[in-house]
């Protein structure tokens, strides 16, 4: 079961790491740590019929622990200037200069499987707060890439 | 994006309307009902006459009162429950203009607060109180309504964007894009940043 689940949704959950942290490695490492406690504790878990709310609910409180070690909290994780290398450099740059909250949703909600129900019980918030959060990040970005 | 979502109903987004409609519904009822009390009070063999009068007067404006918060309620839920009314909060996110009296009506409450209490003087800071008391609430009220109808204006529009709207409150919101050119403009600017983070963000941005 669970060597199942690592290898449907272990890209998907590197990935989403990997966007949260920016850092391929640690977000490796993050996956690597949450497979590693579903394996020693099998019986704590329930990956029962829905296991990516789980597995994407502790990812990102993976995620959060990796970067409270980095930095002092913040809600807004601004990365320095890049030099542009292609025509996404600028919606890069407005996505990591998103609120937390808001960034979180919009990765979550582009993942391949996850729907606006499985995105609000990993974020533990409401449907109708993942579909705003959504649509004012998008907003921002609009507004930020907008001449 | 998973793929064949059911689509959300409007009444589980917007909560706003219902509370409003059940708040407004037992306000005007309880007055109704303060008023027919009055009415049987009156019908009661009474000592004085001008008592009488007065509990007269008071169903008066408890029944009419009553009855008029009750269809303004009734409006109002009518009014706030489509799902294109929404549309104008997202397309006009911008405070209340009665905002701007908020801060200066609560600093005026306190302030009047303060001077009745230190020089006992409540019979003459009274209006001031009741004035700047009712600017401040009204003010506050309405904003919060305001920007909490903005955040459900959001999920409105992000569900219909991505198309797990109901086909009934979708097709509500085509026919206002095909009426309104500038509408329909935003929805599909919205559209394309939106095919693009999906696109990026699939694509990985490492």
């Amino acid at each position: 079961m669970i060597a199942e689940t690592f290898t449907a949704w272990r890209e998907r959950l590197v990935r989403f790491a990997a966007q949260l942290l920016r850092d391929r490695h640690d977000a490796e490492e993050v996956v690597q740590d949450v497979f590693a406690r579903l394996l020693a504790q099998p019986d704590r878990f329930d990956l029962g019929q829905a296991p990516e709310v789980l597995l994407f609910r502790m990812v990102r409180i993976g995620c959060i622990d990796v970067t409270r070690k980095r930095r002092p909290r913040s809600n807004v994780d601004v990365e320095p200037a890049a030099p542009p290398a292609d025509d996404h450099i600028d919606l890069r740059e407005a996505l990591a200069r998103l609120p937390r909250d808001e960034r979180e949703t919009l990765l979550l909600t582009a993942v391949d499987g996850l729907g606006y129900r499985e995105v609000a019980e990993i974020l533990g918030c409401s449907l109708g707060t993942v579909a705003a959060r959504r649509c004012a990040a998008i907003t921002r970005l609009r507004e930020r890439l907008t001449p | 994006m998973k793929k064949n979502e059911r689509p959300v109903p409007l009444r589980g987004i917007v909560c706003l309307p219902r509370w409003l409609m059940i708040s407004g519904v037992a306000l005007s009822g309880a007055c109704i009902a303060f008023g027919v009390g009055l009415v049987v009070h009156a019908a009661l063999p009474a000592e004085g006459s001008g008592e009488v009068a007065g509990a007269i007067g008071g169903a008066i404006g408890c029944i009419v009162g009553g009855a008029g918060g009750l269809f303004g309620t009734l409006c109002d839920w009518r009014r706030r429950l489509p799902a294109t009314v929404y549309l104008r909060h997202v397309q006009h996110d911008a405070p209340h203009p009665m905002w701007r009296w908020f801060r200066p009506a609560l600093a005026l409450l306190a302030a009047a607060l303060l001077v009745a209490a230190l020089f006992d003087q409540w019979t003459l800071c009274y209006p001031v109180i009741q004035l700047s008391g009712i600017m401040a609430f009204l003010a506050g009220t309405i904003e919060a309504i305001r920007r909490h109808s903005t955040r459900r204006a959001r999920a409105v529009f992000a569900l219909y964007a991505d198309g797990l709207l109901e086909p009934h409150d979708t097709a509500a919101i085509d026919a206002t894009r095909a009426q309104d050119p500038t509408f329909d403009a935003d929805v599909r600017a919205y559209l394309q940043i939106s095919q693009q983070v999906d696109d990026l963000l699939l694509a990985g941005l490492d």
